[in-house]
């Protein structure tokens, strides 16, 4: 729910609870007012009826407003009340109030009872509760109403920070460049989310500066191992023992050795130090790659289908577009069968390639993760399409696996 | 042939200096930049091995350096970044190659033989091992008046076997040379195997010997003993 709903509910919820509370307060009040006053006037009247009586003790009527008789003795009493008297003209009863007294005047006692009508009155409490409860609707509105307005140009720079905040990415150099709003509180939030992304920033900079030094550091050391290593297999004087060693420790620094480089180019690749003003030709590079790889292809006898009409220009250094066909090539060379074909396509803005296989990927969700090996045993670092999937989406290009009649195929699609 | 070897990692210069004497080149080593730009006005060499990264300054200032001085060195970048900028700004002030650590010791010999036959010799020489005649230039292979036909990859293997003669290659370090050191072959070197068989096969179809033995089972040595 968003916060302003919320606040208005509650805004509503809030003044309607006040208005039938003060509602009804205001109507017993009113009619408590009202009737005191009628009292003080039937009590006048009771005076001037004592007057007159006190002349000439008689007893007389005058439907529905005053009755007096006389009536045998005390005790005196006065009596006020609301009755309901039976209108013959209106054919209904209508409320009065009633001021019933027994009084003894020059030795007579005498039942006098005086009534007020209630309709004025009730007339009036009614108008009343009508125009409160008017006021006090509109006041309500209208206070939402302006809330609504104040709420809406108050929380626009939270609503704007927020969209900003949204796009943070930890890759970014810059802490996010959130707008001031001269709001004490959101400025607050602000200033605490400014030091949060760049303390993130900064940690992730410093993760990602420290492995890459590591890897950088780690290039000569392997370099001297891997060519001291070298000159020892090709001194010749080694005993079978020795070299069956030397070649498992040689194997091992050679794969240590490609999964640093790889490291580093993903770093690098990670890290957008490629150049990308300048425009590639996927079709030529993938045209190239074949001629490099050909000798490859046809050690492992298989057939190449080509259907490239289209050009794929796009802007990438030609560097990473040459490791990206390589990459895609190469996996398509070294996970086929033998006799088995590729077939490389281009389709609308898509370009395919495929390869024949003879199963689906188990964990295909995890294929362009990095280190997943389909076949743990592979001698294979396991980055090349880890490489890929960084390299494409660097440069907006969607890349999909799927599987269907015994091909893998990688399909990737341009925005064009 | 002089060459001057300028790298800060003791052990690795060590390494690179005792492999390139062994193939016969006089060698010189410079630890820092300054030792360096001593030498390179002091004397004159055939080639330099130049690191990027160096105590005291960068290698392209020497490359720089070197290229006012004496236009006819040969020069190789050797660095620890394989980086494009680098290589790039290194290749456009003059340098031949560019190399990235680790490297192969085989790669290296190979490399530098190569520039040092292009340009001491406008690469128009001939390589002969003996009944084996290589024409680099023109991608050609004899044996007596035979011409054998081999692929590229082929041409490129027979030669990275003959400049590196009687020394064990590894079969990375012969993936390596041929097909870039991005491409995976860990699990296919069998493709290694089949690719020299057919390079054995046509010299030996063209009358040649077969100089190309198996070592360890880890690689090939070229050799005629």
């Amino acid at each position: 729910m968003k916060l302003l709903t919320k606040l208005n509910i509650r805004y509503i919820v809030y003044s309607l609870t006040v208005m039938l509370v003060s509602g009804i307060a205001l109507y017993f009040i009113l009619s408590a007012v009202i009737t005191s006053q009628m009292d003080e006037q039937l009590a006048g009247t009771l005076q001037t009826i004592e007057k007159q009586l006190e002349k000439s003790p008689v007893a007389y009527f005058s439907e529905p407003f005053a009755q007096v008789y006389k009536v045998e003795n005390g005790p005196e009493t006065t009596v006020f009340s609301d009755t309901l008297i039976y209108n013959e003209q209106e054919k209904e009863s209508e409320e009065y109030r009633q001021l019933s007294v027994i009084k003894n005047i020059e030795g007579n006692y005498f039942n006098i009872k005086i009534r007020k009508s209630k309709i004025e009155s009730a007339d009036l409490l009614e108008n009343l509760a009508l125009v409160t409860v008017l006021a006090m609707l509109l006041l309500t509105a209208s206070l939402i109403l302006v809330n609504r307005r104040v709420a809406k140009s108050v929380w626009l720079p939270f609503y704007r920070n927020l969209k900003i905040v949204e796009q943070f990415s930890v890759n970014g150099k810059t802490p996010v460049p959130l707008v001031k709003s001269g709001i004490t509180e959101f400025d607050q939030l602000n200033s605490v989310i400014t030091g949060l992304t760049k303390q993130v920033i900064f940690d992730f900079q410093n993760q990602k500066q420290f492995s890459e030094d590591i890897s950088h550091e780690l290039q000569t050391p392997l370099a001297i191992i891997s060519s001291q290593l070298e000159t020892l297999l090709s001194d010749g004087d080694l005993n079978t023992e020795h070299a069956k060693k030397l070649k498992s420790i040689y194997s091992s620094v050679r794969r240590l050795t490609r999964l640093n480089k790889d490291l580093i180019l993903l770093a690098k690749i990670e890290n957008n130090q490629f150049s990308s003003n300048e425009e590639s030709n996927l079709k030529t590079v993938i045209i190239e790659k074949l001629d490099e790889f050909s000798e490859l292809i046809k050690l492992k006898k298989l057939t190449i289908e080509t259907s490239l009409t289209t050009d794929f220009i796009i802007s990438i250094s030609p560097m990473l577009a040459e490791i990206l066909v390589n990459n895609l090539l190469s996996n398509s060379i070294n996970h086929n069968v033998t006799g088995g074909k590729i077939r490389i396509e281009s389709l609308g803005g898509q370009l395919t390639f495929s390869n024949s296989g003879t199963n689906e990927i188990a964990h295909s969700e995890k294929l362009f993760n990095r280190f997943y090996k389909e076949n743990p045993s592979s001698q294979s670092v396991g980055l090349g399409l880890a490489i890929v999937k960084r390299i494409c989406e660097n440069h907006s290009i969607s890349i999909e696996y799927s599987f269907e009649n015994d091909l893998h195929r990688f399909t990737l699609t341009f925005q064009i | 042939m002089k060459l001057l070897i300028v790298e800060d990692e003791p052990a690795l210069l060590e390494e690179m200096k005792n492999f390139l004497e062994r193939e016969n080149y006089v060698c010189e080593v410079a630890v820092d930049f300054y030792t360096a730009v001593e030498k390179l006005a002091l004397y004159h060499y055939d080639g330099a091995l130049v690191d990027i990264t160096l105590p005291g300054g960068s290698g392209l200032q020497l490359i720089e350096q070197l290229k006012k001085q004496n236009d006819d060195t040969g020069i190789i970048i050797i660095s620890a970044r394989n980086s494009l900028d680098d290589k790039l700004t290194g290749l456009d002030r003059g340098a031949d190659d560019y190399l990235t650590k680790p490297f192969h010791l085989a790669e290296l010999n190979s490399r530098v033989k190569s520039i040092l036959r292009r340009r001491k010799f406008d690469g128009a020489t001939t390589i002969v091992f003996n009944e084996i005649e290589l024409l680099p230039d023109e991608g050609l292979v004899k044996i007596g008046n035979t011409n054998v036909f081999l692929t590229k990859k082929e041409f490129e293997l027979l030669l990275f076997f003959i400049s590196n003669k009687n020394r064990l290659l590894t079969r990375e370090s012969i993936a390596e040379h041929l097909w870039g050191d991005n491409i995976d072959l860990a699990d296919n070197f069998d493709f290694i195997y089949t690719h020299i068989n057919n390079l054995r096969k046509k010299i030996m179809k063209a009358g040649g010997n077969d100089y190309i033995k198996s070592v360890y089972g880890m690689g090939y040595k070229f050799t005629n003993q």
